[in-house]
């Protein structure tokens, strides 16, 4: 029995000796980032990913930038103040520090989509197949330049590369840089169009060329290029819709978080943030489209947020129609800019179901008043997608318009970035 | 009296040699003697498994059950000693001389003592020594101190009798968790759980959500679910020992750095078999119901929600005339607050969300055995019912505990357990739609009772939940089956040589249901999606198998007469896999509870798999000098899964050293010896790490997969990592001193200790243009610096009456030394500004506060109210600000606000006092715990004053505070910072031994307990003992929606057949 007992003990000495040996154990619910770019369909799934980070969530980009926007050019309003971040939003000047975590999010999400981006583009030649590369290469560019067009639009300064303690470009470098990427993305297309393959595989829910084109055409028109900005607008098709698409488990984020309730956000009035001299007719069709009152204990707001399965635009059509307007009158052409914002003031109808159903504008033909005809359309047409600040500051408007002319860079950014610059005045 | 122990042994020398010396001078034949006797208790009863022996020849016994011993011995006449010893009695040595009488008796009475040097402590799982050896402090909990605790659960027994130990009961819910934390926090990625370890089989304390799944992504960082220590049964411990330091338990090495729990079970002995019953019942009940306002008026209109601090629009002026309002600036915004009052009715939701509960706890064991083979079996039943309605937590149990001698120089030792849980729970107070947050962020002038004709609840307030709904229609609910299971085989093949295996499996599985069923009336109130207003089902699945095993081999030889050695050395390897699967959904069919009612569109199932596994050796040496000083040095070499294999090895030195002064001549002898009878002095200084303190796939980039509308989706994590981080290091040193005076009836224990942790693994922040939000890195240093005092004293002891005092008080100070980045804000829901800083305690915190003339006033406002102080907070330092300067009339020139710390959870110091009396049949005894110089985050505080239903917006009603007082304070974070030191009557207990009344019924027990019955605080909330945080290490004093600790009484009778 002796024997047995040790040749026992000699048995577990050994089989504990046996499992001295390291031992790896990886996730397999998750892989390695070796492993993603090095196949093509891996660099597919991360293309999707570029949408989810920009699109869902509370956290993400489209969220933050639609309520962070409404709250400082006071299209929204909040309604529980428990909601501080919000909150301190709507309140503007001094109460928006770096701490914000709405402003926060904002700027971690477009960096963090900017430098997922590049690395699906730094990786494109993993992928073989040409209809498949354009398909990735054009669809991550387009997220690379919305993110970096979003921050140019909040922030005056913001790195276009990634690295520890990078220092920031102006905005106008920013801006620059988006056009480059997408003009880029533009040619890659046109070479070779993305395959169905490609298709098949992302989300699909964006017009890839018209999209390209729409975005140069936005960013151009806020760095002055007012001739580019024409002719990337006139290349759009204006039937053709590009959004942004939900469903029950990646929700509408504005529905699922403001207006599906009357508990945090919602649009001041019926004025869609308009001063009073300028707020809509009220023939306006728009405001029924973006407001409801008819049912006082839902959310005033409507517009493209109305169930968790709502998409919401990338761009509009009648953004396209305003730019071209903006454009000519900036140029001194006005009759043609009148043109074309009667095209907005007139339509009934477009591809989204907008249409102000107005006569044509009949005020003074000098610049300033149809810019400024133009600017409150912008404002009408473009509730709540996000652009009213960039606007409010670029037609001049007054500083009571809006609460804050730019946002302070944030805590996390300047405690562990030292070329993080001075926070603005206001 | 007690007998002087010490003395006897210095007696005992004597006789040996001296008894030695006779029988070598003597020569005399051999003869055949037959010695019996009982080894009696000071209170005359006998005591079972009492080890006897003749020094000097291998002739011994253990007493019976009723304490007897035999012994038969072929010895030569002479004289002998007679050794008696037991776990817990201080060792008794008896004269012995054999002559001519060949039968002999010799009764003897052995007292009870635990801080006795020459008790035998156990510092690994089958590594023993004596506190005498030991140069670390070690605390020892005996069965008794746990069995009239009045509670069910291991962690609350343990409250007020651990120096240095932190034990904070989280919640009041029957299957809460508990966070019991050894010297503060030594990790900020990782757990400071300490490790536990139950006859040799390491435990899994993890919480696993499982039952709470609902809100899994509604609670930022706090960590919700019950620890599984809640399944083991304190009726089933024999003894535990704490080790508070990492330097002591050189057989858990990188896994002790958060120090180590041993428990050891209760085994058979030898005799009849004994069987033990005890029952208990006991009842729970709110201890202190808030002050919610019952005042009949509000602001504005009946409409109006939060009218106490929000201003009025014109648009909302002009649609309820008769409203007036007054136009309140704070912090540079005018906000026109209402000041007309309107009549209603308020209720107090308070009495239909609390109940009394009630509980039971019974246990059966049968325990026997004979000389070769021992055994012990217990059956359990326990169900203890919350304070919150439909809040449960039942337990039944089951223990066999084996031991078979094979041969002289092997035995076997098994046990096997099994534990089956069940809870029924409500949702975690992290989220709007629990139990205590659906009071407070509910207006309360709605008759929550009403109900429509098909018997459903209706809607209170706008968007908010019917608490009613919450705690009758809400289920969640998790059973547990877990099997604790170990073998051990002990080989003694040589004289002084003890080789011992052990194999252990811990194996557990939970299962969660958490149904909302839709809300009758979620359409009329708005009910926003985080509500789930058309129901939410989830089914959660988690099995754990967790196994150790261990060989540890130790040679003791007496090198010379003053000289002993004692070498271990040993392996362990422990392994361990979660496999978790979730599915849910929302939108649920009617009349269907589970997700396989939700509408397909909204299922969403994911997969989660956890696994790591340890392995290290050690080896140890200790001399001892003449039984005087001992000095003991140990290595150990560690690999973890965890860490990549360039990084995983390390190797961590120990070194310690004990000196009993005492016991040299010139003080036993001398006067000093009558003032201080013993004194031993200690010190250690070790090193471990944290080889668990990572996430198993932390050092990996995790590119993960998420649902995104039916295409593949991966996205990159946000944390980036880094492939070579390192484990964390402790350092520590700890040095005391243990001294007993007046005869040994007063023992002091004092222990200091400095622990440093370098290479402190930090999810530091990242700026975002970097490529990630965060970052997994050793870029950290913390530190824990404090010390521990414990006293016992025994002012009477007589036949009749003894009385006994202890005292514990631990002072810890935790330091964040270095972060990577000045401060790192904790994720939560709760509001609460939790911070790490650097060259700050842990989880401080850090918000505006008051603004302050240079006297301490509150500087107001041109209204005369309240504000919070304004300034330029520094870019580099987060304490330090510029303030705003003054303009003419005294008020801020800017609107920008300050920070600094407000508050910090981290208690100055804990200690606890028991009192304990016996006089005759009849025992009483009360333990009161103190935790001094903590502040609680009271979240609730602040909420309630908005909503309108708590004391400061009733003084506003009433005129008694100006009307926005709460509007101005609302935005700053100092007023929510409350004084939470209390001192708590935590266990009370009177209890009766009934004199033998039946024939083979004995020790007849009857005890009344009450536990958490008073307590003696300034907070403003239910129970200042709280965290909304759960579990987690670095979100801690916090109050948000926390169910309160109940107060408990309990009867309990125990018996022995």
């Amino acid at each position: 029995m002796k024997k047995t007992l040790i040749y026992t003990i000699l048995a577990s000495g050994i089989l504990t000796f046996s499992s001295c040996e390291q031992k790896e154990f990886l996730n397999p619910s998750a892989a390695s980032e070796i492993q993603v770019v090095n196949d093509v369909y891996g660099l597919i799934a991360l293309a999707n990913g570029l949408q989810y980070r920009y699109s869902v969530g509370g956290g993400g980009v489209v969220y933050t930038f639609i309520s962070a926007n409404g709250l400082t050019t006071k299209e929204l309003l909040v309604l529980n103040a428990g909601n501080t971040d919000l909150d301190l939003l709507s309140k503007g000047s001094g109460n928006v520090q770096g701490s914000n975590a709405v402003i926060t999010s904002l700027w971690a999400q477009s960096h963090l989509t900017k430098s997922n981006a590049d690395i699906v583009l730094k990786n494109i030649d993993k992928a073989a197949d040409p209809g498949l590369k354009s398909g990735i290469l054009a669809y991550a560019s387009i997220f690379r330049a919305l993110a970096l067009g979003d921050l140019a639009e909040f922030w005056q300064q913001a790195p276009i590369g990634t690295g520890t303690n990078i220092t920031f470009n102006s905005r106008q470098d920013v801006l620059k840089e988006a056009i480059t990427t997408l003009e880029t993305a533009a040619a890659a297309i046109a070479a070779t169009a993305p395959s169905s393959d490609f298709t098949k595989l992302v989300v699909n829910s964006i017009d890839m060329p018209n999209t390209i084109q729409a975005l140069i055409a936005r960013y151009s028109l806020m760095l002055a290029d007012y001739d580019k900005a024409l002719t990337a607008a006139n290349k759009v098709d204006l039937t053709k819709k590009s959004a942004f698409n939900y469903d029950d488990v990646s929700q509408n984020p504005i529905f699922f978080s403001s207006f599906g309730n009357r508990n945090v956000t919602e649009p001041v009035s019926t004025a869609l943030g308009l001063p009073d001299a300028l707020k809509p007719d009220a023939a306006d069709k728009r405001v029924s489209f973006y407001t409801q009152t008819a049912a006082p204990t839902k959310n005033l707001g409507t517009g493209f947020f109305t169930a968790n399965t709502s998409p919401i635009p990338v761009y509009l059509p009648g953004e396209i129609t305003l730019i071209k307007a903006e454009a000519l009158a900036r140029k001194g052409t006005i009759d043609t800019a009148i043109t074309e914002l009667n095209k907005v003031l007139t339509k009934t109808t477009d591809a989204w179901g907008i249409g102000a159903a107005l006569p044509a504008y009949s005020g003074g033909t000098d610049a300033t008043s149809v810019l400024t005809e133009i600017y409150r359309n912008r404002c009408i047409e473009l509730f709540m997608s996000g652009l009213k600040l960039e606007d409010s500051r670029r037609f001049g408007r007054p500083s009571t318009e809006r609460n804050r002319d730019w946002y302070p860079y944030p805590t996390n950014e300047r405690q562990n970035n030292s070329s993080t610059p001075a926070d603005p005045a206001n | 009296m007690r007998k002087k122990v010490y003395l006897f042994i210095h007696y005992l020398r004597s006789v040996t040699v001296l008894a030695v010396v006779m029988l070598v001078s003597i020569q005399a034949m051999a003869q055949s003697y037959a010695i019996k006797g009982k080894v009696k208790d000071d209170n005359g009863q006998g005591i079972p498994g009492v080890s006897v022996l003749i020094k000097g020849s291998n002739v011994g016994s253990v007493t019976d059950a009723e304490g007897t011993y035999t012994l038969n011995a072929d010895l030569k006449p002479g004289n002998y000693s007679l050794d008696f010893s037991s776990i817990g009695y201080a060792s008794l040595s008896q004269n012995l001389t054999l002559g001519s009488q060949t039968s002999l008796v010799v009764d003897v009475t052995i007292k009870e003592s635990v801080a006795v040097l020459d008790e035998v402590v156990v510092t690994g799982s089958t590594i023993k020594s004596t506190r005498r050896q030991l140069g670390n402090s070690i605390n020892s909990i005996s069965s008794k101190e746990l069995v009239n605790s009045g509670s069910a659960n291991l962690f609350s027994a343990l409250q007020g009798k651990v120096p240095g130990a932190q034990i904070t009961q989280n919640s009041g819910d029957p299957s809460g968790g508990m966070t019991i934390r050894l010297r503060g926090i030594k990790s900020l990625q990782g757990n400071s759980d300490p490790l536990y370890v139950i006859d040799g089989v390491i435990l899994s304390n993890t919480s696993v959500n499982v039952s709470q799944y609902a809100l899994s992504d509604q609670v930022g960082s706090a960590i919700v679910g019950t620890n599984r220590m809640a399944d083991i049964n304190p009726a089933d411990i024999e003894s535990m020992n704490i080790i508070n330091g990492a330097a002591a338990a050189a057989q858990y090495g990188s896994r002790a750095s958060n120090g180590v729990v041993l428990i050891t079970t209760k085994r058979g002995k030898n005799g009849a078999p004994q069987i033990n019953f005890s029952t208990s019942v006991s009842v729970n009940e709110l201890r202190k119901k808030l002050k919610i306002s019952t005042y009949g008026k509000q602001f504005g209109y009946s409409s109006l929600r939060l009218g106490t601090i929000t201003g009025l629009t014109a648009a909302q002026i002009a649609a309820n005339p008769g409203t007036t309002t007054t136009p309140i600036i704070r912090d540079g915004v005018t906000a026109n607050l209402a000041t007309n009052e309107v009549d209603v009715q308020r209720y107090d939701y308070q009495d239909e969300i609390f109940r009394t509960g009630v509980g039971t706890d019974n246990a059966l064991s049968i325990s026997g055995g004979n000389e070769r083979t021992q055994y012990y079996a217990s059956l359990s039943y326990m169900k203890n019912q919350g304070i919150v309605q439909g809040t449960d937590f039942q337990r039944y149990g089951l223990r066999v505990r084996l031991e078979q001698r094979l041969a002289s120089w092997a035995k076997l030792s098994t046990g096997i357990t099994y534990n089956n849980s069940f809870s029924n729970e409500k949702p975690n107070g992290n989220v709007f739609y629990s139990p205590i947050n659906s009071i407070n962020i509910t207006n309360n002038i709605y008759d929550i009772t009403k109900r429509d004709a098909n018997g459903n609840l209706q809607a209170v307030e706008p968007t908010r939940v019917n608490p009613l709904t919450v705690v009758e229609d809400m289920k969640f609910t998790q059973a547990v089956n877990r099997t604790v299971n170990d073998v051990q085989l002990n080989l003694t093949p040589l004289k002084g040589l003890n080789i011992d295996w052990i194999f252990g499996i811990d194996a557990f599985s939970q299962l969660g249901k958490n149904l909302i069923p839709p809300y009758p009336y979620a359409t009329i109130s708005g009910l926003p999606a985080e509500r789930y207003p058309k129901g939410f089902a989830a089914n959660v699945n988690s099995t754990t198998f967790q196994y150790n095993n261990d060989i540890n081999i130790s040679y003791e030889r007496d090198l010379t007469p003053d000289f002993k050695l004692n070498v271990v050395a040993g392996t362990s390897y422990q392994n361990s896999k979660t496999d978790i699967s979730a599915a849910s959904g929302q939108n649920l069919a009617p009349f269907i509870q589970t997700v396989s009612g939700a509408a397909s569109t909204t299922v969403k199932a994911n997969y989660t798999l956890d696994q790591f596994d340890l392995f290290g050796v050690f080896g140890q040496a200790t001399f001892g000098y003449k039984n005087l000083a001992f000095i003991t040095g140990a290595v150990r070499s560690d690999r973890s899964s965890k860490f990549s294999s360039s990084q995983s090895h390390q190797t961590y030195p120990k070194f310690s050293a004990s000196f009993i002064p005492s016991d040299l001549d010139f003080w036993s002898k001398g006067g000093l010896g009558k003032v201080v009878n013993t004194a031993k002095i200690r010190y250690s200084w070790g090193k471990s790490g944290n080889m668990t303190g990572i996430g198993s796939y932390d050092r990996f980039w995790q590119f993960n997969s998420v649902p995104f509308l039916g295409q593949n989706t991966i996205l990159p994590s946000g944390t980036l990592a880094n492939q070579n981080v390192r484990p964390e290091f402790m350092t520590e040193n700890e040095g005391g001193v243990d001294l007993t005076f007046l005869n040994n009836k007063l023992t002091l224990g004092v222990t200091a200790y400095k622990q440093k942790i370098t290479d402190l693994v930090v999810n530091r922040v990242l700026a975002a243009t970097s490529g990630g939000t965060s970052a997994i890195d050793n870029v950290g240093q913390m530190q824990n610096k404090g010390y521990e005092v414990s006293l016992s004293y025994t002012p009477i002891q007589t036949k009749d009456f003894t009385w006994d005092v202890s005292v514990i008080y631990s002072q810890n100070r935790n330091k964040i030394i270095k972060l990577g980045s000045p401060l790192i804000l904790q994720n939560t829901v709760s509001g609460a500004p939790s911070y790490l800083i650097e060259g700050q305690a842990a989880s401080v915190f850090y918000g505006t506060f008051f603004a302050r003339d240079e006297n301490g006033n509150q500087k107001l406002t041109k209204d005369g109210l309240p504000q919070s102080q304004k300034g330029v907070q520094s870019a580099t330092d987060p304490l330090a600000y510029t303030p705003s300067p003054n303009g003419t009339d005294g008020q801020f020139t800017t609107n920008t606000t300050v920070r600094k710390i407000i508050g910090n959870p981290n208690p100055k110091w804990t200690g606890s006092f028991v009192n304990n009396f016996t006089y005759k049949r009849i025992g009483f005894r009360f333990l009161l715990d103190a935790v001094q110089g903590m502040q609680v985050f009271n979240a609730d505080r602040r909420t309630r004053q908005g909503v309108g239903i708590g004391d400061y917006s009733e003084k506003e009603l009433k005129g008694t505070l100006p009307r926005g007082y709460v509007y101005s304070i609302y935005n700053t974070e100092e007023w929510r910072v409350d004084n939470a030191s209390f001192v708590k009557l935590r266990e009370i207990n009177i209890s009766y031994s009934l004199p033998n009344i039946m024939k083979n019924v004995k020790n007849i027990n009857i005890a009344l307990s009450g536990r958490n019955l008073i307590s003696w605080d300034k907070y403003d909330g239910y129970d200042p003992e709280t965290n909304a945080g759960g579990n987690s290490d670095l979100l801690r004093g916090v109050d948000f929606g926390n169910v309160p600790i109940p107060r408990t009484y309990q009867v309990k009778i125990s018996a022995s057949f």
